[in-house]
């Protein structure tokens, strides 16, 4: 159970880790479409929807990532939750 | 016969844990991995011909790497996706094995959720949303090839493989949608069920 806990614990984490790279990646990357829109650059403008779209959408994949971590965290306290229910149920049933 | 030993808790149908037949979480417990990795590596690809791209001369080749590249970041995108639909499946099956157990340990016959039309309809929606974008990523490089002798030909491939490559997606989040739907389910079911079973043991 405590080996569960601390999985759980730990891919939580991660996922508050993921979840913070991705705010920073979309912020980046519209911080950079503004400043490339105010001129600075000069050729980055023109090759930037070539590499800019498909870092951004490393982005969106990073989120996605970070959505199936905390699901692999859920799994786990499911699991943690039947073995507790099965544990404390019979007990309680066997009191009243 | 199976149909005979379905049952009612609470508003949905149960039958017993052994009538189950094919193991979906199962399959999905072992694949999700793999299409987790194969999402993360594509859409490093992507991003990687991405940069290639900006960087050709010839606008040609622009144009080339432009028709298939978009196909290939949705197609990872597709993969992960396809590997959160599996985690859910994975879900479902941590909800069905620890409900069995906990049902098994108050000594009572282990009823599971009869897999309702949202359980039949999910991995269906995953499987043709992913087909859809692999077919998006072929026909980007049949298009990248006409570019060079039937430009017309092309362009009028473009217009539609962009609402293509949407609908793909589109398809996916379905999948995620009537996967998250089938855990309510069958949380609704478990609450049922707990109560049915402490009613049964209080009237005992």
């Amino acid at each position: 159970m405590d080996t569960l806990d601390r999985e759980a614990q730990t891919r939580q984490t991660l996922a508050f880790g993921l979840l913070a790279l991705v705010t920073l990646g979309w912020m980046a990357g519209l911080a950079l479409g503004f400043a490339l829109a105010d001129g600075a650059g000069g050729g980055a403008i023109r090759t930037s929807p070539q590499w800019l779209t498909p870092a951004l959408q490393g982005v969106i994949a990073l989120a996605i990532t970070s959505v199936a971590v905390i699901l692999t965290a859920i799994t786990r306290r499911i699991r943690i939750r039947a073995r507790v229910l099965s544990e404390a149920l019979p007990r309680l049933l066997a009191t009243n | 016969m199976a149909t005979a030993t379905i049952t009612h808790v609470g508003r949905d149908l149960a039958t017993p844990r052994e009538n189950e037949g094919f193991d979906m979480p199962a399959m999905a417990r072992k694949l999700w991995r793999p299409m987790l990795a194969m999402g993360l590596m594509t859409v490093a690809a992507g991003v990687v011909a991405g940069i290639i791209q900006a960087n050709l001369d010839l606008p040609l080749h622009v144009a080339q790497v432009a028709a298939w590249n978009p196909s290939l970041l949705f197609l990872g995108i597709g993969f992960l996706l396809s590997a959160v639909i599996f985690l859910l499946a994975t879900i479902l099956g941590e909800l069905r094995d620890g409900g069995t157990s906990v049902q098994q340990s108050l000594g009572a016959n282990a009823l599971i959720l009869k897999r309702p039309l949202t359980g039949k309809l999910f991995p269906p929606a995953m499987m043709m949303g992913l087909m859809t974008l692999i077919a998006t990523l072929v026909i980007g490089f049949v298009q990248a090839a006409k570019l060079d002798n039937d430009p017309g030909g092309a362009a009028d491939i473009g217009v539609w493989l962009g609402p293509l490559r949407f609908a793909g997606v589109a398809l996916l989040f379905t999948g995620v949608a009537l996967a998250l739907a089938t855990i309510v389910r069958s949380l609704r079911f478990q609450a049922a069920r707990i109560d049915q079973l402490a009613r049964e043991h209080a009237a005992s």
